[in-house]
C-alpha cells in the first residue's frame, strides 16, 4: 500500500511521540530495575549477616536439645 | 492471500522475500509453530507459497471477552520477545493478527516480522498500546463494556483518549503513567516532528525486553472487577427444576444428533452450558451472548479446561457486529464470517427478542432462516416466569406471541422435524431445517 511513499518505514504509523515516549519510559524501567535489583542484593547481603549470626546459636540450641 | 479450488494461500511477495527468508532460516518461525504461538502454513513453494491451517472462524477483538484480549496481548509481546532472540521485530502489533482456536490465541500473520535494527525502538510499541494496553485498562479500571471503543477505533483506542478516560488515580500506577499518559503526552507534543528527525533515537534490546516485560506485568495484573449483570449467573438462580433442565440437556443432545454442520452457532449461550453440549458432540462451536461478564466467565472456564473447540464472543443480536473498515470491506459483519449452513441454537431466546426488542415473530422468523440451514429453537410462552417478568415491566402489546403462530410463521421458511415438551414446564423445543 505504501511502496512508493517516501516514508521509508511507514508501515504502520509509530508516531514520533511514542518514539520519545518508548525510550524514556524504557529508561524509567532500567532505572527501576537496577533499584530493585540493588535493593534485593541489599537485602540478601543483610539476610546473610542476620543467618550467619544465628547459625551458631541454632546449633548450639540443638546440642542442648540432643544432651 | 489468494484463492486456488477453494482452498486459501498466502503468496510471499518479492518485495517482503528478504525478511521472510529470514523468518524461516533463523529458526524463528519454527520456534513459534513449535510453541503454539503462531498459525501453521504447509510450504507449497519455498519461501514463495504456503498454505495456513484453517480457522473454524474469524472473531475480532471488539467481540472478545476481556481476558481473550488480554491472552492475546500477552502472546503478542511473547512473540516479540522472543522475535528479538532470534534478532527480529515485529513490525506491527494489531489485535487483529491474533485469531483464536476456541480459547488458544493464535498468531495469524507471518508477514509482521522483519529484521530488527540493533538500537532501533519497537516501532510498533503505539499500536501495541492502542489495540491492547487502552481497552484492556479502561475495561478493568474503568467500565467493562468500554471495550465497544474498538468498533469505532479501527487502529485502537486513541491515546489521548484513553488518557482522558481513565480514573486519576491511574497517574499513581508508574506503568499506566508511562504507556498511556505520558506516551499520550509525547505524542501530542510530537505531532509536527517527522520521524525521519528521530532516526537518532535509540533503544538497546535490553531496554526493549525491560520495556515488555513491564507491559507484560502491567496486563497479567489487570482482572475485570465487576458488579453483576443479569446473565452473568443466570443458571445459578433456578428457573428451572433439575428434572426440566437435564431433559432439555438431553433434547439439545438428542437434536443435535440430527445436524451434519461443522460448526454450531449458540445465540444467548449465556455462561456456555448447552455450547459445552454442543462441543461434545463434536462441534465447533460460536458461542455468543450480549453480556460481557457471561461471555467472560464461560471464555475463563473454557480457558481453564483448555477448550478448543468453543469460542465464546459478545454479541448483542440487536446490534451485531457491522462490516467495518476501508469500503465496509476491512472487517466482516458477524454475519457475512457466519455463513448460511449452520446449525444455530436459540435457546431461551425468542421472547427476549419478541417481548424486550418488540421484534415481529415474522421478521425473527426470517431472520432465523437467512443464517441456519438447521435450527434448534425454544419457544418460551407467556405463562412462563421469565416471560411474565418481561412483560411485568412494560404493557403486553404481543397478542401474536402464542406457539400456533410461531410455528405458523417459522413453517414459512423451515420444516418442523421434531419437537418436544420441555419436561415440567410449558417450554417446547422444535428441530428444524430450513426449506
Amino acid at each position: 500500500m505504501f511502496s512508493d511513499s517516501p516514508l521509508y518505514i511507514a508501515y504502520i504509523d509509530p508516531g514520533t511521540g511514542s518514539f520519545v515516549a518508548q525510550v524514556i519510559a524504557a529508561s524509567a524501567i532500567g532505572v527501576l530495575v537496577a533499584v530493585k535489583s540493588f535493593w534485593v542484593n541489599i537485602k540478601l547481603f543483610f539476610l546473610n549477616i542476620f543467618q550467619k549470626k544465628q547459625t551458631p546459636q541454632q546449633e548450639n540450641n540443638k546440642e542442648e536439645k540432643t544432651d | 492471500m489468494f484463492w486456488r479450488d477453494g482452498e486459501l494461500y498466502r503468496f510471499i511477495n518479492d518485495s517482503y522475500g528478504e525478511n521472510f527468508k529470514y523468518l524461516v532460516d533463523s529458526g524463528l518461525w519454527e520456534r513459534l509453530v513449535g510453541e503454539n504461538l503462531i498459525v501453521s502454513h504447509k510450504e507449497v513453494e519455498k519461501y514463495k507459497i504456503y498454505k495456513p491451517d484453517m480457522l473454524d472462524f474469524v472473531s475480532y477483538p471488539y467481540e472478545w471477552s476481556f481476558s481473550a484480549l488480554k491472552d492475546a496481548a500477552l502472546l503478542t509481546l511473547k512473540i516479540q520477545k522472543i522475535s528479538l532472540e532470534h534478532n527480529m521485530t515485529l513490525k506491527d502489533a494489531s489485535a487483529y493478527n491474533v485469531q483464536f482456536f476456541g480459547t488458544e490465541p493464535v498468531f495469524i500473520d507471518i508477514l509482521s516480522f522483519e529484521k530488527h535494527e540493533e538500537g532501533k525502538p519497537w516501532i510498533a510499541y503505539k499500536q501495541f498500546c492502542q489495540h491492547f494496553m487502552a481497552p484492556l485498562l479502561l475495561m478493568s479500571q474503568g467500565e467493562p463494556g468500554l471495550q465497544s471503543l474498538l468498533l469505532g477505533n479501527i487502529d485502537g483506542i486513541p491515546l489521548d483518549l484513553a488518557s482522558k478516560l481513565l480514573p486519576k488515580r491511574t497517574f499513581l500506577n508508574f506503568s499506566v503513567l508511562t504507556h498511556i499518559h505520558f506516551n499520550a503526552a509525547m505524542q501530542k507534543s510530537c505531532r509536527d516532528k517527522s520521524l525521519k528527525n528521530s532516526s537518532n533515537i535509540k533503544l538497546s534490546r535490553n531496554a526493549q525486553v525491560n520495556l515488555l516485560t513491564d507491559m507484560e506485568n502491567l496486563i497479567k495484573s489487570l482482572g475485570l472487577k465487576g458488579d453483576k449483570t443479569p446473565w452473568a449467573d443466570y443458571y445459578s438462580i433456578k428457573n428451572y427444576d433439575e428434572d426440566s433442565f437435564e431433559h432439555k440437556k438431553g433434547l439439545v443432545r438428542e437434536y443435535l444428533g440430527y445436524s451434519d454442520a461443522e460448526k454450531v452457532i449458540d445465540l444467548g449461550a449465556n455462561t456456555g452450558i448447552f455450547s459445552k453440549i454442543a462441543g461434545e458432540a463434536g462441534k465447533y462451536v460460536i458461542s455468543c451472548d450480549m453480556d460481557f461478564l457471561a461471555v467472560e466467565n464461560s471464555y475463563t472456564q473454557l480457558k481453564n479446561e483448555n477448550n478448543k473447540k468453543i469460542l465464546p464472543l459478545i454479541i448483542d443480536l440487536c446490534a451485531p457486529s457491522p462490516a467495518i473498515g476501508w469500503f465496509c470491506r476491512e472487517r466482516a459483519s458477524f454475519f457475512e464470517r457466519m455463513g448460511r449452513e449452520n446449525t444455530v441454537m436459540a435457546l431461551a431466546l425468542i421472547h427476549h427478542l419478541r417481548i424486550s426488542n418488540n421484534v415481529p415473530l415474522n421478521k425473527i422468523a426470517e431472520f432465523f432462516s437467512e443464517i441456519s440451514g438447521t435450527l434448534l429453537i425454544e419457544f418460551v410462552p407467556k405463562r412462563d416466569s421469565m416471560t411474565q417478568k418481561l412483560l411485568s415491566a412494560r404493557e403486553d402489546i404481543f397478542s401474536d406471541y402464542y406457539k400456533n403462530f410461531f410455528e405458523q410463521e417459522f413453517l414459512k421458511y423451515f420444516a418442523i422435524i421434531k419437537s418436544s415438551r420441555i419436561a415440567n414446564s410449558e417450554r417446547f423445543l422444535y428441530l428444524m431445517k430450513r426449506k
